[in-house]
């Protein structure tokens, strides 16, 4: 049965089984590989890194389903990053990098799919939801809060009260986030938490703090310079008491499981696995002697 | 303390206020109390050719550029913070190297309607802040001060690079000690590592912000550092910089931890060639901990 499985036909079912408002436009489609070639099994992670790859590779997956493109910048004419010095094509093409992960997609057919703007839309919220259960928070989460949010994608939590620093430490034990960073006073107590996956911008944080109800933002990569320093200025105002800032990939890592769940609810042909690649900060340095 | 004409008709009770405070009427600003724009005046004029006037950063972003000046505050990013402890030392004109109001541009329609951005508003406006922004100018400045400042603050200056003034070459150490060095004396906790502590290096170059320059940067010296990047494009490629064999590191630290020095530079600077305009350095810093 598995040997009439196609990549399309995977990302057929996948769209039909998202919903009916299937969104197009989007930077979403094949990156890499024969959308015709047959599917052995499917692995999902946030990016492609070379290090999922392997696993898939070691699985004998070749079907690699991301939110991200594989090499580091968007190619497509749908921007959803904001990127800081896009790599040309020609300095990629003369990296080492560049060549050994070509090569290594190359060599073991992988079939590379990336799934971003509809999967960010999934009704069932898999990023988010994801990402509340790994940290504790789903079942505190405020739905008529979090339906406000609805545009960002955030949610909205209100748990037993916890100094900062002790919310920060479960977070970076539950999420295998080390290389995590706080802002805030860290014994003031908070409660309410908005909770934001990914990269993040002056506008979620905006829509997230607006109603002064929530005294603590949690989230993937709030953009320095730009939404860090909003978040400051939002405590110096009193306003709020702490940002958690997780790291995109500590972010990410619970919805890239969460993913596999889905599409192995809908497709039993191939193993659907779920990779979970870590934060890619080797160590961060004790700091101040 | 403002001082006004109204007040001190008199040159030499001109001259006796402003030298208590600091201020001198020498001849560049006569005898009218110097205001924030003949401030900004006088620091591009020596600038001279590094100032681009087509600038969008290098404008005043708050306040009324004719307001008298009581004092400068110089800083790396005019955050609230910042512009409060300013205040409270009596300066209310904040020279900042960053932007005011959370984007490059500091653009007002996305934050126009924002409580945030009107609170920040009124209490420059209520206390007669200006805020002026210095940032392409003084990088173009040579040599580049951000990076020579922080190679002095580093001791790093002895291992520049003619040929390349982002660049130093030192004698093998292990990683470690060059992250060591780095996150001892530049004023942030937020320094993430990409690659082996044990692995020995013997250059490095500063990226900036930028995915291309660390892929570039990587490809010529053993440590790329860059100072506010985005995860998905720079930290990613350095993971698989590792995964695929690649000898060398990343590290990356926020984005005040760069600047920081070349602002208290920027301070020296002014009291060089502005004496008697009194100025002060406000350390930014980012406020970030980790655990």
């Amino acid at each position: 049965m598995a040997t009439s499985l196609t990549a399309n036909a995977v990302v057929e079912r996948i769209r039909s089984q998202a919903s009916s408002a299937w969104m197009g436009g989007t930077s979403e489609g094949f990156q890499c590989g024969n959308p015709n070639a047959t599917v052995t099994g499917i692995a999902t992670a946030w990016t492609p890194a070379i290090e999922a790859l392997q696993k898939a590779i070691s699985l004998k997956h070749n079907l690699i389903i991301s939110m991200e493109p594989p090499f580091w910048r968007e190619s497509g004419t749908v921007l959803t990053e904001v990127s800081m010095g896009t790599p040309s094509m020609k300095v990629l093409e003369a990296s080492s990098v560049y060549q050994y992960k070509k090569k290594l997609i190359d060599d073991h057919g992988l079939i590379l799919w990336r799934f971003n703007e509809n999967y960010q839309a999934l009704p069932s919220n898999p990023r988010l939801n994801a990402l509340a259960r790994t940290l504790g928070f789903k079942a505190y989460e405020n739905p008529a809060a979090t339906q406000k949010l609805a545009a960002t994608g955030a949610g909205v939590y209100t748990i037993p009260e916890i100094s900062l620093a002790d919310l920060a430490k479960k977070a970076r034990e539950s999420a295998n986030a080390k290389a995590l960073r706080v802002l805030g006073d860290p014994q003031e107590k908070v409660k309410s938490v908005a909770l934001l996956p990914g990269y993040i911008q002056n506008q979620d944080i905006m829509a997230m703090v607006r109603d002064r109800n929530v005294d603590v933002l949690v989230c993937g990569e709030p953009c320095e310079w730009e939404a860090f320093e909003y978040a400051e200025d939002w405590i110096t105002a009193g306003w709020g008491k702490g940002m958690i800032s997780l790291g995109r990939a500590a972010s990410e890592d619970p919805g890239a499981n969460e993913l596999a769940g889905w599409i192995g609810s809908f497709i039993s042909d191939v193993a659907v696995t779920g990779i979970a690649i870590g934060e890619p900060f080797s160590y961060v340095p004790s700091h101040k002697a | 303390m403002q001082i006004s004409r109204r007040e001190f008709g008199e040159r030499s009770l001109v001259a006796g206020a402003a030298a208590l405070l600091g201020l001198s009427a020498g001849p560049v600003f006569g005898d009218t109390p110097v205001t924030a724009q003949q401030i900004a005046d006088k620091i591009l004029a020596i600038m001279g050719p590094a100032w681009d006037p087509a600038s969008y950063r290098d404008t005043f972003k708050m306040g009324d550029p004719s307001t008298a000046v009581n004092g400068v505050a110089s800083c790396f990013m005019s955050t609230f913070d910042v512009i409060k402890r300013a205040h409270e030392k009596g300066l209310n004109f904040v020279i900042t190297h960053e932007p005011t109001i959370w984007t490059d541009a500091d653009l007002l329609p996305p934050v126009q309607n924002d409580p945030l951005y009107k609170l920040k508003l009124e209490y420059v406006n209520d206390n007669k802040m200006i805020v002026w922004r210095t940032h392409d100018s003084w990088h173009k400045m040579q040599p580049e001060p951000m990076n020579a400042a922080q190679n002095k603050k580093l001791g790093w200056d002895k291992y520049a690079l003619a040929s390349d003034p982002r660049a130093c070459q030192f004698p093998p150490m292990p990683l470690r000690d060059v992250v060591a060095q780095y996150a001892e004396k530049t004023p942030t906790e937020s320094v993430r590592v990409i690659g082996n502590p044990d692995s020995v290096v013997e250059s490095l170059t500063r990226c900036g912000h930028s995915c291309e320059q660390n892929i570039v940067g990587l490809e010529k010296y053993d440590v790329a550092i860059s100072i506010e990047i985005r995860e998905f494009e720079t930290a990613e490629y350095g993971r698989d910089f590792l995964a695929s064999g690649g000898k060398g590191a990343m590290i990356i630290a926020s984005h005040e931890s760069g600047e920081e020095n070349g602002m208290e530079y920027f301070t020296s600077w002014f009291k060089e060639h502005l004496p008697g305009i009194h100025i002060e350095f406000i350390p930014t810093t980012d406020r970030l901990w980790t655990l």
